[in-house]
């Protein structure tokens, strides 16, 4: 069962603060270079982040499906706040439900993609901005990961030097794989 | 139309709201369905058609962990709840190149297709939620005994043998229950040590209560006077270790220690001065 995130609910105005303050990345372009532990299909890559007054060891990880790029997560994480991402954009993967009280029915499903963060309950709420909202510019954002980043700079406020991140989804030492739309049935034999 | 006509068709219209789709490439739709699950995820399934056959599978999300539940597959507990429903809704399974297990079911009638939907989201949905109940905590019970394996094979390597016992108790009939992680006894001097660890920061704050707790009766006891050290060994590598948020915990710790910080795993060597 998803429970609440006890250590955000109890320290929630110092995750407000984390969340809301301008936080300097140590690099302008990521390189995704490295392969996630036990997930051969997607790559990895962590940078250090500093928030200008809580100090916190804190860091950005970005993760790419090596055979689709438009499958990709920006995580925040700060371990001596919470193990759990603080806040998180999933480009793709399953829809959230959101366990809001009082909230009509139809309101509590938000499909991909969307951001994560928490509320003071410490719920785990995923939520849509208007650009990921509308088909047009939601297209536009998945297609260019470092357009995507740049959304995701503004809503965490997570910036180097005050610019925004870029991300290098295929290392330099490797092909840039053409892929197409991804549909987890290709090659896969059903009787 | 009586009075809950209303409240009906709103019913309707929300649960009509939960359907969504997405296209995956020209041969391929997926279905967001109405069905969740405990972890907070709706059902995602595929709908696809070869040759004259349409095929429902759930892509091999619930495989690769995509609702964020483990299937536990060493659990015979779950795995007899997996297979009842798998029984039950008439499932069919095959894997994929990277060894991914997909779930599936077919039909040559377009008319059937919503049936396959609705036998693969419920399947889906209930092993999802069962894989998320906590039949057994694995994560600590590994976190504990690797800790306790990693600290007793250092202290085996700067104590001697007749002079060192783990998982010991002060004597064994009062404070039977009083167990230390280990025991040293040199000339009669004793020092106990208690490792702290855990999997998460609950299990952690819990295992410093814990030292906390066994710390005080033997202060409280006959054998206080023979006891030269209480040592709290402090797993700092575990993923429950949040100095910041325990610092209450620790401190309390101190009170224990002659005020002195408690010993972090990763100044071990300490430990040698300490027991010389």
């Amino acid at each position: 069962m998803a429970k609440n995130n006890a250590e955000i609910q109890t320290h929630f105005e110092k995750y407000e603060k984390l969340l809301g303050g301008e936080k300097n990345c140590e690099k302008k372009i990521i390189v995704l270079d490295e392969i996630k532990n036990n997930h051969s299909d997607t790559r990895l890559k962590s940078a250090k982040v500093e928030h200008p007054t809580i100090k916190m060891d804190m860091e950005l990880l970005i993760e790419s499906k090596v055979h689709d790029k438009r499958s990709f997560k920006f995580k925040l994480r700060a371990k001596d706040l919470t193990v759990e991402p603080f806040f998180r954009f999933d480009s793709d993967g399953v829809s959230h439900l959101n366990k809001i009280p009082l909230t009509p029915l139809n309101e509590l499903k938000i499909d991909t993609p969307h951001f994560h963060k928490f509320d003071n309950e410490g719920r785990n709420i995923a939520y849509q901005t208007d650009s990921l909202k509308n088909p047009t510019t939601r297209e536009i954002l998945l297609n260019d990961v470092s357009l995507c980043m740049a959304h995701y700079c503004d809503e965490s406020k997570t910036y180097y030097n005050s610019e925004y991140i870029e991300i290098k989804q295929t290392p330099t030492s490797e092909l840039d794989l053409d892929t197409d739309s991804f549909n987890p049935l290709n090659g896969v034999d059903y009787e | 139309m009586n009075k809950y006509h209303e409240i009906y068709e709103n019913i309707k219209f929300c649960f009509d709201q939960l359907w969504s789709f997405k296209y995956r490439g020209a041969e391929t739709i997926e279905i967001i369905t109405p069905y969740s699950t405990t972890s907070n995820k709706f059902v995602s399934l595929f709908l696809t058609k070869r040759d004259d056959k349409f095929i429902v599978s759930d892509g091999g999300l619930l495989n690769s962990e995509a609702y964020e539940s483990q299937v536990d597959y060493d659990n015979q507990y779950l795995l007899k709840i997996l297979y009842h429903y798998e029984n039950h809704y008439q499932i069919k399974t095959t894997t994929d190149k990277k060894g991914c297990k997909h779930y599936y079911k077919t039909t040559t009638s377009e008319i059937l297709v919503p049936n396959l939907i609705y036998d693969l989201a419920q399947f889906i949905s209930m092993c999802v939620s069962s894989a998320t109940v906590e039949l057994d905590d694995l994560k600590e019970k590994e976190e504990k005994e690797t800790f306790r394996k990693n600290a007793n094979a250092f202290l085996e390597s700067i104590i001697d043998k007749g002079d060192r016992k783990f998982r010991a108790s002060l004597d064994k009939e009062k404070y039977r229950t009083v167990r230390f992680s280990a025991i040293i006894e040199k000339r009669n001097r004793l020092s106990l040590i208690s490792y702290v660890t855990g999997s998460n920061i609950t299990n952690y704050s819990n295992s410093i209560a814990r030292t906390n707790l066994n710390f005080e009766i033997a202060s409280n006891s006959k054998y206080a006077p023979y006891i030269d050290n209480k040592i709290v060994l402090m797993n700092d590598s575990a993923d429950g270790y949040a100095p910041v948020l325990l610092s209450n915990q620790i401190n309390i710790l101190r009170q224990h220690t002659n005020n002195e910080e408690p010993l972090k795993w990763s100044e071990k060597e300490k430990l040698k001065e300490i027991l010389k």
